[in-house]
């Protein structure tokens, strides 16, 4: 460390963004190290945040050790910004980061701090996408051992993952895994995505924006800068499938609140008994709502 | 024609080596085990060389170093000392001065095992044509048919039911498991195959078709193979030449028919009369 | 030990022979056995050699040695390779040995040592396999031979195993000489065959006569000594050597 680094002098009796400068510092640095090895899970130390493993701590610490007041935030969970988890890091970084402004606008976000989903609105090169990241290893379903895990990565040795994807046609006729689908990234790194959908890993690739991925607990921080290649893991004669919400008669379904229909939905349960398809991303169906509301009221 | 395997002064001790291990260990002192520090010397200057498509048999009781010799080549343990030259097509490969990666390619691409504890060579978590699927993933084949065609190829030829191709190998019969591992081994063709008592334990039915196997392979695909056993009748019939090896030295070396009918070592008269 | 028959030779030999003894170590009993000693004999292309002498003066012993089934314990083995060369067969590699056997030196013992289980005809196949020849080419010669040895075909399908020892010792014989060796070594290659079938067995030996091959070979019954051997070495009954040094040994030291 440089012997003439002073920490600014506190404002309250926290630093901004709760991290003291120190362990901000070094969350940077292994950011441009994740950065500088695509899909490499870079070891961090991962500090103890006021609140439980698994709330996002990963996320929150990339968000914090990179935010400045000019930043514009937004924290969604599960495509909404208004569920609890989102609505308690947002306040937590209002709180502890003061002049930062925060919004729910994909669009007007510098920085988005986001759990198992990838907004639908495209992102730009001026803005980060940090992901909350439980499982940071997908060798870790036919490994065991973090060290051999380990030397599995260096060699890009991925044979055993793709048996299990092997295994999975072999029973069901279909690749099962739903959600944190094994990505290579820049041609070498498998990196588990975080528990986005499938529909979402597309996204990854060649994306405008950086993609931070934070694990607290596991406290590693991988990268698939912008620009980057991340490719699903799949055979060479069995493409790669998403999610198509198609109907029984092959009709995509659009949104029962907003219309679309090239958005990730979810599924509801009504309580008359039936079920409903509504876009997962809050955002993009107001977006969408407000915009054919407009088309009604202009002619 | 040059050897494809040229191996010199392979030792294995396991324990803190002190300079009598050698002089106080061996067939003339009766044991293994370093009377000064306690280390097992498990192998010690074992050289050998083979040739393209041989059967070499290693012959020896259990403790006499023959599995160890043929798991310090196949990379599961790491010799003490002692040199291993492996040709291919194009180059010759330093063994044990290559790093993980390198001899991990070796292990998928050029080399086979099977051992005798079908739970080492077989994942009985995945099925049995998903055993075959990994070696060839791990050799880049990357297409889901050509691997399932490949793999049923294999289960046929040793005469696996390919109808049972999707089932645990836990569910088969030892001798079905060798031959799951067999299949395995050869997915890639490998130029050189090890055998570790690969019929130990198995029905005499059993092993006789599993030899046979072996030895149409030998003929079909010109594989070298080094084949270990304490059984004589594997080795009479399997292989061209023989090492006899006891506490973890080769005592005596020579080929096959000669080892049986005039052995030379005190200890090789034994086996011989014991088992003839 | 002189040979009995005498003929004039123009051509070089195949092999030479000169010192030869085997004797036993056996370290259980602590005991050494002698097997065969001073043993002398040339052979020639296009001739039979035949070795005689009584039970136990190591006629068999003799053979095995030139194929190094057995170690000799003392001197040397002259052959004379088809590239012109001339190697002890003492003191060869096991490599340059395995070689010669699948290529110039065939061995017809009295007793059939063949893979288990595998069908006649490919067992009498197998040394022309070892030669490159694709498996049909060679179960095609290996028929055409099984006929002239007179082994029935319904039997060819089949694995010898089960056969009689007659048909057992048919099979061996095609098995030896179908790779048509250079040197042939013959251990009592008629001992359990029929008038008719030996009749045969005497057509290919002088056949191969005709065709160049040398044989060394060990007849139960004089009277094939008389009709085929060109030349008749008696063995006498071993001595011990006073100090036994393996030939080996001797080469690498």
């Amino acid at each position: 460390m440089n012997p003439n680094y002073k920490l600014p002098a506190a404002q309250d009796s926290y630093s901004f963004g709760f991290l003291d400068e120190f362990a901000k510092r070094e969350i940077r640095r292994v950011i441009l190290k994740a950065i500088s090895i695509p899909g490499y899970q870079t070891p961090y130390a991962s500090r103890e945040m006021p609140m439980g493993r698994g709330f996002g701590t990963g996320g929150l610490q990339l968000t914090l050790a990179m935010i400045g007041p000019d930043d514009t935030l937004k924290v969604i969970d599960q495509g909404s910004d208004d569920s609890v988890n989102a609505v308690n890091l947002r306040k937590f970084a209002e709180l502890t980061c003061p002049g930062v402004s925060t919004t729910e606008s994909t669009a007007d976000a510098s920085l988005i701090q986001t759990r198992h989903r990838v907004p639908e609105t495209a992102l730009r090169e001026d803005q980060v996408l940090n992901l909350q990241v439980p499982y940071p290893d997908p060798l870790v379903i036919v490994e065991p051992s973090e060290a051999r895990r380990k030397v599995m990565h260096g060699e890009g040795d991925y044979a055993r993952l793709l048996t299990k994807l092997y295994e999975d046609l072999v029973q069901f006729d279909e690749i099962t895994i739903s959600h944190r689908y094994p990505t290579r990234v820049n041609g070498h790194y498998v990196i588990d995505p975080s528990p986005i959908p499938r529909y979402d890993v597309p996204r990854l690739h060649q994306a405008k924006a950086l993609m931070l991925f934070g694990a607290g607990r596991e406290k590693k921080i991988y990268a698939v800068p912008p620009y980057t290649d991340a490719e699903p893991l799949v055979f060479d004669d069995i493409p790669f499938r998403t999610e198509n919400f198609h109907t029984a008669d092959g009709k995509r379904r659009p949104c029962a609140r907003c219309g679309a229909t090239d958005s990730f939905l979810d599924e509801l349960n009504l309580e008359t008994g039936g079920k409903a398809w509504q876009c997962s991303d809050t955002d993009y169906c107001n977006r969408q709502l407000a915009a054919a509301n407009d088309r009604e009221v202009t002619p | 024609m040059k050897p494809i395997l040229e191996v010199q002064g392979l030792t294995r001790i396991h324990g803190t080596e002190c300079p009598s291990c050698l002089d106080m260990t061996g067939p003339e002192h009766n044991t293994n085990v370093c009377p000064a520090c306690g280390s097992i010397v498990a192998a010690a200057n074992v050289s050998f060389s083979l040739q393209p498509g041989e059967i070499l048999g290693i012959m020896g009781e259990s403790g006499s170093g023959k599995s160890t010799v043929v798991k310090t080549l196949y990379f599961d343990q790491a010799p003490t000392r002692g040199k291993a030259c492996f040709r291919d097509d194009t180059r010759t490969h330093d063994l044990f001065e290559l790093n993980s990666a390198e001899q991990r390619w070796l292990r998928n691409h050029r080399f086979g095992m099977v051992y005798q504890n079908p739970n080492l060579g077989l994942n009985f978590s995945i099925s049995a044509g998903g055993n075959i699927a990994e070696r060839l993933l791990m050799n880049d084949l990357n297409h889901y048919g050509d691997i399932r065609r490949r793999a049923s190829e294999l289960l046929t030829r040793t005469d696996v039911m390919v109808g049972r191709m999707d089932e645990s190998p836990r569910q088969f019969s030892g001798g079905m498991q060798q031959r799951v591992q067999i299949a395995k081994a050869l997915a890639t063709r490998p130029p050189l195959l090890f055998l570790d008592e690969v019929t130990t334990g198995l029905d005499l039915s059993v092993q006789a078709r599993i030899l046979d196997l072996i030895l149409e392979i030998q003929h079909e695909l010109d594989t070298a193979m080094i084949v270990v056993t304490h059984d004589l009748g594997v080795i009479r019939l399997l292989a061209s030449r023989t090492l006899v090896m006891k506490h973890g030295r080769v005592i005596e070396s020579g080929l096959t028919d000669q080892i049986l009918e005039d052995p030379q070592h005190a200890y090789t008269q034994q086996l011989v009369a014991s088992t003839l | 030990m002189t040979p009995i028959l005498e003929t004039p030779f123009l051509e070089t030999p195949i092999l030479q022979i000169t010192g030869l003894a085997k004797q036993f170590s056996l370290h259980e009993q602590n005991e050494t056995v002698p097997s065969c000693s001073e043993v002398a004999l040339t052979a020639f292309p296009g001739q039979l050699t035949a070795l005689t002498g009584p039970t136990g003066a190591g006629k068999s012993s003799v053979l095995k040695c030139i194929y190094r089934t057995y170690l000799p314990s003392a001197g040397r083995m002259d052959f004379h390779k088809a590239n012109g060369t001339v190697v002890d067969l003492a003191r060869i590699s096991e490599q340059d040995m395995l070689q010669l056997r699948r290529t110039e030196l065939g061995f017809v013992t009295q007793f059939l040592h063949c893979i288990p289980r595998r069908p006649a005809e490919e067992v009498v196949a197998e040394p022309l396999i070892l030669r490159g020849l694709t498996l049909s080419e060679a179960v095609e010669q290996a028929r055409d031979l099984l006929t002239r040895l007179n082994v029935p075909e319904r039997l060819w399908r089949l694995p010898p195993a089960t056969f009689s020892g007659g048909e057992k010792q048919r099979v061996n014989l095609a098995r030896g000489l179908i790779a048509q060796p250079r040197l042939l070594l013959l251990d009592e290659p008629t001992a359990s065959l029929d008038k008719t079938t030996t009749a045969r067995v005497i057509e290919l030996i002088r056949a191969f006569k005709q065709a160049g091959v040398a044989m060394v070979a060990i007849f139960h019954d004089p009277e094939l000594v008389a009709a085929l051997a060109d030349v008749e070495y008696r063995l006498a009954p071993p001595q011990s050597l006073p100090q036994p040094t393996p030939a080996l040994e001797t080469a690498s030291s």
